[in-house]
């Protein structure tokens, strides 16, 4: 952990990160107004006073409304991913330490989901669904869990064969304690950085499906919720629409750079060096290759 | 070779099989009695005999694989029924909005190579320098917005601040400007990576320090032997992506409210107009497996190392 926050690029997503979950916890008693508090006396009021982003058609205060939006978009992308990781971790284990039968059905179900555009399938099963937060998390774990399991599968298989599990096998250790003790700590650390980056596109997916009206009801807050109301007074009150695009871009620029610095920090990766660049001379006055 | 392909091409029929078992047990599942829809949708009255016979004439009385078969069958027949709401053929209206689609994920595919291809190969060869360092901080921020919000930035700063560009509408070139720019801007900065990580896998390869040695010039190194080397690949990634773009433009289509298949499924699935969503599903999945299909097939031509089987071959 100490070594990872030395690294600038994760030290800052998990600042981003870290601030924002904080946000995503408290928001709700540092909000200086209610935000579900319709004042249509006030409506579309510009910055300042008591509300530092204005008010939106409603007369709602739209910095309390990020705020408290904040629970919605990085509680349920959190939640999601956590539930996405552990299935696909699970599924990917078994199918790639098994094979035969086991391996053939989960491929098959796995190539059927990938032959859609992960974000239309949830498009589509939230829309069957129909709308509501718990509907939208509902269609993202019967999608997202995919990838996981793909990788996880393939990772597993290449380990597979490798001498310490053939020790373990060797000496007679069970077909579970062998997955838990030698395999998973081995594929854990590129599934994490997975998960990380997964986790930015699923605010990304939950945040655009609550833009076109599949995520949360209306009055609650949500981010992309927010970004739809903004929509349609970006002439007037353009604040509205860049306060809620900032907030999804910190977000994702959040997950993303974790996922950047673990990249590096998780795998010994030799920098390399371009062709191209300056090279310097060694002792014998030759170029360094 | 031929023999290859043609084992590949089965192997992507229980895949499709699949898809279509997939799409049909989602219609299924969806909530609504199709009969009593179907009823409405006519404008009879709802009665218990005539909630029976539509009932009958829709299959719904018979066991779930016969109804599964049947509709197999009308697909096949390129059957897809018709609109709900609107009474329309749905294949035509599908075609014409994917025209639009088309029309928007040709351009945005190659702006992304136009700006990837050259950012990847540069910062792969100067991997580490100041080029290197500048395009993976702008990378990482485009790769963070996602494509709505960057649509809707693009929307206010040239549609509404400056009134450079229309708002909405797909009519003339100047539309498609702005959602064009939008779609390519998040692919080129994540291909931008991958062709930077491909070409630098390449050039860490003992054929270019021994071309190096040689005395040959590093631009013909990169462009003769690493950016022939990582072809494949690139050209792999570049026509799945086109694929993701064509299905996966839905919610950017909704911001421009441009008239593509996108904004057609997203439209139909808030309508519950089941027999366009049906439809688009499942061409989207038969479509993208395949373009993968095809994708894998390209690659196999270009790539150096199976060149001398084919000629094997024939």
């Amino acid at each position: 952990m100490k070594k990872a926050l030395r690294h600038p690029l994760f030290a800052a997503g998990f600042t981003i990160s870290l601030l924002l979950c904080a946000i995503a916890l408290f928001g709700r008693t540092f909000a200086p107004n209610d935000p579900l508090f319709v004042d249509l006396h006030n409506t579309l009021a510009p910055p300042g006073g008591a509300f530092p982003l204005g008010t939106d058609n409603l007369g709602r205060c739209v910095f309390s409304r990020l705020l408290c939006g904040a629970r919605a978009t990085l509680g349920s992308a959190l939640m999601v991913e956590l539930f996405t990781l552990t299935f696909g971790l699970f599924v990917g284990l078994i199918a790639g330490y098994f094979g035969k039968a086991a391996d053939g059905v989960v491929l098959i179900v796995i190539d059927t989901l990938l032959a859609f555009p992960s974000i239309i399938l949830a498009l589509v099963i939230a829309g069957m669904l129909g709308a509501g937060l718990l509907n939208l998390m509902l269609a993202l774990c019967a999608v997202y869990w995919v990838e996981h399991a793909r990788m996880a599968r393939s990772l597993t298989r290449s380990v597979r064969g490798q001498t310490f599990v053939l020790a373990a096998q060797a000496s007679g250790s069970g077909s579970f304690s062998i997955i838990l003790g030698k395999i998973l700590p081995h594929i854990l650390p590129p599934m994490i950085v997975y998960s990380a980056l997964n986790a930015s596109s699923l605010i990304i997916g939950i945040s655009s499906l609550s833009f076109i009206g599949l995520g949360v009801r209306p009055p609650a807050p949500e981010w992309g919720a927010s970004l739809n109301e903004a929509r349609a007074y970006m002439d007037t009150n353009p604040q509205m629409l860049i306060a809620a695009i900032v907030c999804v871009l910190l977000a994702v620029a959040g997950f993303q750079l974790m996922a950047e610095g673990l990249r590096d920090v998780l795998s010994v990766r030799r920098p390399h060096v371009g062709i191209f660049r300056k090279r310097r001379r060694n002792a014998h006055g030759q170029l360094d290759l | 070779m031929r023999r290859y392909i043609f084992l590949r091409a089965l192997s992507y029929i229980p895949v499709l099989f699949c898809v279509t078992a997939l799409v049909f047990i989602l219609m299924r599942a969806a909530p609504g009695d199709a009969a009593y829809m179907l009823l409405t949708e006519h404008g009879k009255d709802i009665t218990e005999e005539a909630l029976a016979e539509a009932r009958a004439e829709l299959l719904l009385n018979q066991p779930l694989w016969a109804q599964y078969a049947a509709w197999l069958d009308a697909i096949r027949r390129l059957n897809f029924g018709r609109s709900a709401i609107t009474g329309l053929e749905v294949l035509p209206q599908f075609t014409m909005h994917l025209g639009y689609t088309a029309r928007l994920a040709f351009p945005a595919v190659l702006t992304m190579i136009f700006i990837a291809l050259p950012c990847g190969v540069i910062s792969a060869a100067r991997a580490g320098g100041v080029f290197d360092a500048v395009s993976r901080a702008v990378t990482i921020l485009f790769l963070s917005i996602p494509g709505f919000c960057l649509g809707l930035a693009l929307l206010y700063a040239f549609g509404v601040r400056f009134g450079l560009l229309p708002t909405f509408g797909a009519d003339s070139l100047r539309h498609i400007v702005l959602p064009c720019l939008t779609l390519s801007a998040g692919s080129a900065a994540s291909y931008t990576r991958f062709i930077r990580v491909t070409v630098l896998e390449q050039l860490s390869a003992d054929y270019i320090k021994a071309g190096l040695a040689r005395g040959v010039a590093p631009r013909t190194l990169i462009c003769r032997g690493a950016l022939r080397q990582a072809l494949p690949a690139i050209v792999t990634s570049v026509s799945m992506s086109l694929g993701l773009l064509l299905g996966g433009s839905a919610v950017v289509e909704m911001v421009f409210s441009w008239p593509g298949v996108g904004k057609f499924l997203i439209d139909a699935i808030g309508k519950r107009d089941y027999a366009v969503v049906q439809c688009c599903v499942l061409l989207i999945g038969v479509f993208f497996v395949t373009l993968n299909f095809a994708a894998e097939l390209i690659s196999m031509a270009l790539d150096p190392k199976t060149q001398g089987k084919r000629g094997a071959a024939a």
